[in-house]
């Protein structure tokens, strides 16, 4: 077998996220292979990023960790794909992931050592630590009510704050549309993306696999100047 | 000032009706001469959170529900909820529904139970629905939103829906008014002994209830702080304002847990020296709300216990060892909190930007999304559609006939004729019979079967099932034994006396325990309660 064959069939066992090397005899072997010849490793890497891929890790553990290399790649995802969404519910939606994020990484700590610890987060402990952040921001901002004509001014906390949290549709289930369904869906995506499996003992539950850190920090990095930003203009304003 | 409600806004989007309500807000820069009134803008805003109620009152009629008062109704569903609202829960919305349904009853005696239910409905529904209010600023002269709802659903870990007051209907439609919890806690205690000394124990009631919700205020914040203490110790504010109101807290505590004594006494006194019903009625109904209250007090101590506890566990857990990393991002406090602080319009893209990228490439092949796994090939597709079909068996696969077990018979069984047969009998019984007799009457009408199954009737029936006896349900058959006996040519033992219990004959079981059926010397089935026992009879 050529080595291009090879390049292609390992990139072809990192595009399906589920997949680990523990399970399969020949992802292991190559990855091994990435990982020890030179040679191999550039043309995988100079392939992964002529399609649009970047490379998260490559390790016996995770196997090929890949992402879209940016807004312009064939990869890339987009929010309109995830769902169709009022601009309200697109504000929130995209939050519901930072939030997954925080509560398995609150600090800085826990984000940037592999510690091996699976984090668990239940669809209630994500919902809470919305909650109460919004609360307390609510508790010690004091600032004034958004102006009606202008709700691109409304901060973030307050949207969250009036939105509904909890309900169920005619039939019981559970309802997209407000806040603990928009978790709930969020998670069950991180699940088909083999980031996350529901515990079967515990309900709304959900164990995070090791990888899940290697993409928060990439997504980390890829807002990181903008948010510096943000924080900047948050750190400045009275509040 | 404007106050729109969103419907269902989660459900069907943001739907707002607009509806007008006072020109106050319009009219404010005429009337207020001085600078700015932030103080008359929160009483604007105050009476906006009353609006729900307004609106089921005024809009009473259009359902032909003038009967019901809705101001009562909604407080007393906001009052129930408060009431249960314990540290981490609030009142499951079908038991909230129960507790209502018996005060819309009392506007409306007569009204049928679909009505009640709707009316009760209709009213949680309102109470639930998030409400946008507008009012002009007093300070720049800015139209300005905000955004309240009275109660709010929130799922346990079991999935169930439970509902919780908001501060905002518990400060304007509890409280009366948003004042400091401190010292709306201090009055109403004063209050509440004043009152008692003055023997106007209705009115004591009602700051007695009052100072429970600070309780159950108090508890809710603490339990916040214990939770954001496990997760990040130093958002908890143990830097700022946190060990001040634990401190404030506990010493209040200690005073409280004395005035409560207190008051627990002059009560009980004032109970056990009423010689009125009503003052005793009242004033015992107030022993167990301040008995409540204590109960509050000592859970909230338990938890500021807690709190403490968990800071010095955490402080090991999280601070020490982390010197090291100290410049890292951190999810919190460096995107969450920022974010969250920061207006929609600045971080939208941020925040897109940053779950599109943990959206990956999509859950599998159901996705409508690109999937590399998924790309479409012509060749493959034309292929297919060019093959020719695969020859088709017209007939199909051979149907087997599937085999039936034959149905088991249970050869003890009574049969249904059997059961109609004694039943006749049974029923016919008006007053008791011998047993003998009514054998020989089922071996005469309908053979040896019915007559067996009759036999173990009777059997039965010596140990009635005396739970089943009720007006306009089947009788119940009773049996006893008054030492007669009988033989005939199948059957042989106690000639039994055999008859019906009907409601009114079981109506001695109040007295008894467990009454047993005897046979007098008339002939007559009586339930007897069983004999005193030696110890109640010697003294």
């Amino acid at each position: 077998m050529s080595d291009a064959t090879a390049v292609g069939e390992l990139i072809g066992f990192g595009l399906d996220p589920r997949l680990s090397p523990g399970r399969n005899a020949r992802y292991a072997e190559l990855v091994t292979f990435y990982r020890n010849d030179d040679r191999f490793r550039a043309a995988i890497e100079e392939t992964a990023v002529g399609q649009g891929l970047s490379i998260l890790d490559c390790s016996p553990l995770y196997g090929l960790v890949l992402a879209a290399g940016g807004p312009e790649s064939p990869y890339a995802m987009r929010l309109d794909d995830y769902a169709a969404m009022t601009t309200d519910e697109r504000h929130l939606n995209a939050l519901v992931f930072l939030a997954i994020a925080t509560a398995c990484y609150p600090t800085a700590a826990e984000l940037e050592v592999d510690d091996s610890r699976l984090r668990s987060v239940s669809v209630q402990s994500v919902v809470r630590l919305v909650l109460q952040v919004a609360e307390r921001i609510a508790e010690r901002a004091g600032d004034a009510d958004p102006p009606v004509d202008e709700p691109q001014l409304e901060p973030l906390y307050r949207l969250v704050l009036r939105w509904r949290v909890s309900d169920t549709t005619e039939d019981a289930r559970s309802n997209p549309k407000v806040l603990t369904g928009m978790v709930r869906r969020a998670l069950k995506w991180l699940v088909a993306n083999g980031f996350a499996d529901e515990v079967a003992t515990a309900r709304d539950t959900y164990r995070m696999r090791s990888r899940f850190r290697l993409h928060v920090l990439d997504a980390v990095g890829d807002v990181g100047d903008s948010l510096a930003h943000i924080r900047d203009l948050a750190a400045v304003e009275p509040s | 000032m404007v106050v729109r409600t969103s419907g269902r806004s989660s459900r069907r989007g943001p739907e707002q009706i607009g509806l007008f309500v006072a020109a106050a807000a319009g009219s404010a820069p005429l009337l207020s001469s001085g600078p700015a009134d932030s103080g008359r803008e929160n009483r604007v805003k105050a009476l906006a959170c009353t609006q729900p109620l307004h609106d089921l009152q005024t809009n009473r009629r259009r359902r032909g529900w003038e009967a019901y008062d809705f101001y009562e109704l909604g407080l007393a569903a906001i009052d129930a909820v408060v009431e249960r609202m314990g540290v981490d829960a609030g009142i499951d919305r079908r038991a909230l529904e129960q507790q209502l349904r018996p005060q819309a009853r009392r506007f409306a005696p007569r009204a049928h139970d679909a009505t009640i239910e709707a009316v009760v409905t209709e009213l949680v529904e309102t109470l639930i629905r998030p409400n946008v209010g507008e009012y002009t600023s007093a300070v720049d002269e800015v139209r300005r939103r905000f955004d309240f709802a009275l109660l709010t659903e929130h799922e346990d870990a079991d999935g169930a829906i439970y509902l919780r007051a908001t501060n905002e209907a518990i400060n304007v439609l509890v409280g009366g008014l948003n004042t400091d919890i401190e010292s709306a806690q201090f009055a109403a205690e004063a209050t509440l002994e004043h009152l008692i000394r003055k023997g106007l124990l209705d009115d004591a009631a009602r700051p007695a209830r009052e100072a429970r919700i600070r309780s159950i205020q108090y508890m809710v914040w603490v339990q916040q702080v214990i939770e954001e203490t496990r997760r990040d110790i130093r958002r908890a504010g143990w830097r700022d304002e946190v060990p001040g109101r634990l401190d404030a807290i506990r010493a209040h505590l200690s005073e409280r847990i004395e005035t409560e004594e207190r008051l627990l006494a002059a009560m009980q006194e004032a109970r056990d020296s009423a010689e009125k019903e009503e003052p005793r009625r009242q004033a015992a109904a107030l022993v167990e709300t301040i008995d409540d209250c204590f109960r509050r007090h000592q859970e909230l101590h338990a938890r500021l216990m807690e709190a403490t506890r968990v800071f010095f566990e955490e402080q090991d857990r999280q601070v020490y060892g982390r010197a090291s990393l100290l410049g890292a991002i951190d999810l919190t406090e460096e995107a969450l909190i920022p974010l969250m602080r920061s207006p929609v319009g600045t971080i939208g893209e941020i925040t897109a930007r940053f779950a599109e990228r943990l959206l990956l490439f999509g859950p599998g092949p159901r996705s409508r999304s690109l999937t590399p796994r998924l790309q479409p090939r012509l060749g493959a597709l034309l292929y297919s559609l060019l093959r020719p079909p695969p020859p088709r068996d017209l007939e199909g696969e051979p149907v087997e006939e599937p085999e039936w077990a034959e149905p088991t018979v249970d050869p003890l069984a009574f049969d249904s004729d059997a059961w109609a047969a004694t039943d006749v009998l049974v029923d016919a019984l008006e007053v008791p019979a011998r047993l003998s007799r009514l054998l020989a009457s089922a071996l005469h009408a309908s053979g040896s079967e019915a007559a067996d199954l009759l036999r173990m009737r009777a059997l039965v029936a010596t140990s009635p099932d005396l739970d089943a006896v009720r007006a306009r349900t089947r009788h119940v058959l009773a049996a006893a034994a008054d030492g007669r006996r009988f033989a005939s040519a199948g059957f042989a033992g106690d000639d039994l006396l055999v008859g019906r219990l009907e409601p009114l004959t079981v109506l001695v079981r109040g007295e008894a325990s467990s009454p047993e059926p005897v046979a007098d010397a008339s002939g007559n089935l009586r339930l007897l309660p069983p004999l005193p026992s030696k110890r109640r009879g010697a003294r």
